[in-house]
């Protein structure tokens, strides 16, 4: 595993695309599964992460690169002092930041968020798309989702019928 | 983090990859969507050209026919529909070229997607299309907060519409449920009684412990009557739970139905019990609840590795011993009745006195005296840490911890016999602090007092000194920073901070007769 200064554990990441990625490995453990597979040996190498390509592969590691906690963790139960707050309003002001892109891209961060189990980013992508379609019509969240609706118009009248206690 | 292109050629990628060993273990770890949608394993390239070029051309025509919305289509639809539930497997690679880009997602992110949503929302998505039918019923969250008033005319409405949705949705298994007992009339116009609470808060506990859930959130009425606690907690699959707003009136809380509790958050509750038992209990956090004032409720958590005890009203409870504890942070001020501000000689007096012989010699520093890190807060009249520190035992692991120390002399003392007990710490932090009537009472105190007594820490590489802003506190500064030189602490190991005023102590107006009973109205 390549050292680099400081002893700071550097860890290499592939994408299928053929792109190498070296980053921490308190970065790259910001990702459950990568974090396992580190626990149990299994990354002396480069470590593949299949299906997720370069684009996508290197927003995840931005998105890590930011959320990784700067200073190693004291254990004693956070203070109050400003700083943490400040902090986690940099952070969300960032994160919105970061979100800021096209549906494709979003549906594709969900995944890899998924892939790599990163709680965070899952949820901050999640999130966004439920922002979209929360408190919309159901054409309109059709089309925010891009789902094209394959029901027959009596069969959908039916599932309307049944469940009337939801629609109101 | 650097990035760049790989620089080596075809042969000599070939080869690497030759000599690297192959890693085995990797596959079985991706979760099993996954696995079905990269068919070609480590070396594919990118999955979705791949997938566009090797799928079945049934699938592709059946989701080609998406993008036009003609009625003659809607039977060719359907059957594309039927197709692709016979190929169950491939449904998500099927949908892959289409514009459909969320329904590409598995089922179990799109239950995530949709717990996000509000409950009543999450239902509407089943008219979307054939795939969205019945993923509601499978949203492993449930949140019962009470009527959005834009969807709910009244509390009877949404009500009914829980009921109906608990009815159809039966018993899948839940992951996380929250549940608000919020008042049943929302009305209190020309009622004299307060509003009646939620009838169904029990009978959805219930059910959401019937679906196995593991993360369980209780919110109590904090409007209307207090919301007591009734249904038995028993959950073979309960891993969290937290509890708000609600009062538990019984003699003896017994957690052992529940073995897989790890985590227990309660805030503003009130826990007129005699014992509280937690065998399985790893993190336990108290804020705001109230205690009994006539006697101290009994903690016992053996598995407990974190505590948090802040802000709790009563008597503070006395704590079981806790072997395995790793962090405490514990705040004795606010609404704490182990106070003592000069008691005029009554007998039964903790603070004066010490403990009654024979009951216990510690509240809390013995079973602490395990941890690692520590975080002690209270406030002047506390006597509790003073009293525990009389039969003070070694701080055998503890490492890192943080005092909140008021600027009076009996503070100091109390500093350097904490020291003395905690042998590797390696990390203290000290914020001082002050208020009004503290200041007036500080104001009759020598400047420096002796400290006679020393203490050795030969581990304490880091010591902290943190100052409220605009307390003028120079002198107990200086004389801490001499204490910590003189017993060995270098000075370029001490740092100095400031920190906020809490804004609490500005609104505080309390007279000083509060604190000395026999102040004669002179400074």
């Amino acid at each position: 595993m390549a050292t680099r200064e400081a002893g700071k554990k550097m860890i290499m990441l592939k994408s299928p695309d053929g792109m190498e990625f070296e980053v921490e490995e308190a970065v790259a453990m910001e990702s459950q599964t990568i974090r396992k597979m580190i626990e149990d040996d299994c990354a002396d190498t480069a470590i593949l992460i299949p299906n997720i390509n370069s684009k996508i592969l290197s927003r995840v590691i931005e998105y890590c690169n930011k959320h990784v906690p700067t200073t190693g963790a004291t254990g004693a139960a956070a203070s109050d002092t400003v700083a943490p707050a400040a902090l986690a309003e940099d952070l969300k002001i960032w994160d919105a930041e970061f979100i800021k892109v096209n549906r494709a891209t979003r549906f594709d961060l969900i995944q890899a968020a998924s892939y790599l189990n990163i709680k965070g980013l899952l949820d901050l992508t999640s999130q966004t798309t439920i922002d979209t379609i929360s408190d919309n019509s159901l054409e309109e969240i059709r089309s925010f989702l891009s789902t094209k609706n394959d029901y027959l118009p009596e069969e959908e009248q039916t599932i309307r019928r049944e469940n009337q206690w939801a629609f109101q | 983090m650097s990035h760049r292109e790989k620089p080596a050629p075809a042969a000599v990628r070939a080869d690497r990859q030759a000599l690297a060993p192959p890693p085995p273990r990797r596959v079985p770890m991706l979760p099993s969507y996954w696995v079905h949608l990269t068919p070609g394993g480590s070396s594919t390239p990118n999955p979705r050209q791949m997938e566009s070029t090797t799928e079945s051309s049934c699938s592709l025509t059946a989701v080609g026919g998406w993008s036009k919305v003609a009625t003659d289509r809607r039977v060719e639809n359907r059957c594309a529909a039927r197709n692709r539930n016979q190929f169950e497997g491939m449904r998500k690679k099927a949908v892959v070229t289409s514009e459909d880009r969320i329904s590409e997602l598995p089922d179990v992110l799109l239950h995530h997607v949709l717990s996000l949503l509000p409950v009543h929302e999450a239902v509407q998505t089943s008219v979307l299309a054939r795939r969205w039918r019945y993923l509601w019923k499978h949203i492993p969250v449930l949140r019962l907060l009470g009527p959005n008033k834009k969807r709910f005319t009244s509390a009877e409405d949404f009500d009914k519409f829980v009921n109906h949705l608990i009815s159809l949705r039966g018993h899948l298994p839940l992951v996380s449920c929250e549940i608000q007992a919020y008042p049943t009339s929302d009305d209190y116009a020309g009622e004299p009684d307060e509003p009646l609470p939620n009838i169904y808060f029990d009978s959805w506990i219930q059910y959401a412990l019937l679906c196995k859930v593991q993360v369980l959130k209780i919110i109590g009425d904090d409007v209307g009557a207090e919301t007591e606690l009734i249904v038995p907690l028993i959950s073979q699959h309960l891993r969290s739970l937290e509890v708000h707003h609600v009062l538990v009136e019984k003699d003896f809380v017994d957690f052992s139905s529940c073995p897989m509790l790890e985590e227990l958050k309660m805030q503003h509750c009130g826990l007129w019990v005699r014992k509280m038992s937690f065998p399985s209990l790893k993190r336990l956090w108290l804020t705001e609840c109230n205690f009994p004032e006539a006697y101290r409720v009994c903690i016992s958590a053996p598995s407990l590795v974190s505590l948090r005890l802040h802000d709790s009203g009563g008597k503070t409870p006395l704590l079981e011993s806790m072997p395995l504890l790793d962090t405490a942070s514990l705040d004795l001020s606010g609404r704490c009745n182990d106070k003592c501000r000069g008691c005029g000689g009554d007998p039964s007096c903790e603070g004066c006195h010490g403990y009654p012989a024979g009951s216990y010699h510690s509240v809390l520093l013995n079973t602490l005296s395990n941890a690692v890190n520590l975080e002690l807060k209270d406030q002047p009249e506390v006597y509790i840490y003073k009293r525990d520190l009389e039969c003070c035992p070694i701080f055998g692991r503890l490492k890192t911890l943080l005092l909140d120390m008021w600027c009076r002399a009996t503070d100091l003392h109390a500093l350097v016999r904490i020291l003395q007990h905690t042998p590797v710490l390696e990390k203290l932090t000290l914020q001082l602090r002050s208020d009004w009537n503290l200041l007036s009472a500080a104001r009759g105190e020598r400047k420096h007092v002796r400290i006679e007594q020393s203490f050795s820490c030969v581990h304490l590489q880091e010591v902290s000194i943190e100052c409220e802003e605009k307390l003028r506190v120079k002198d107990k500064v200086n004389q801490i920073v001499k204490i910590m030189t003189r017993n060995g602490v270098l000075t370029e190991n001490i740092s100095f901070k400031k920190i906020p005023r809490p804004e609490v102590y500005h609104l505080v107006c309390v007279s000083p007769r509060a604190f000395d009973p026999y102040w004669s109205g002179e400074d």
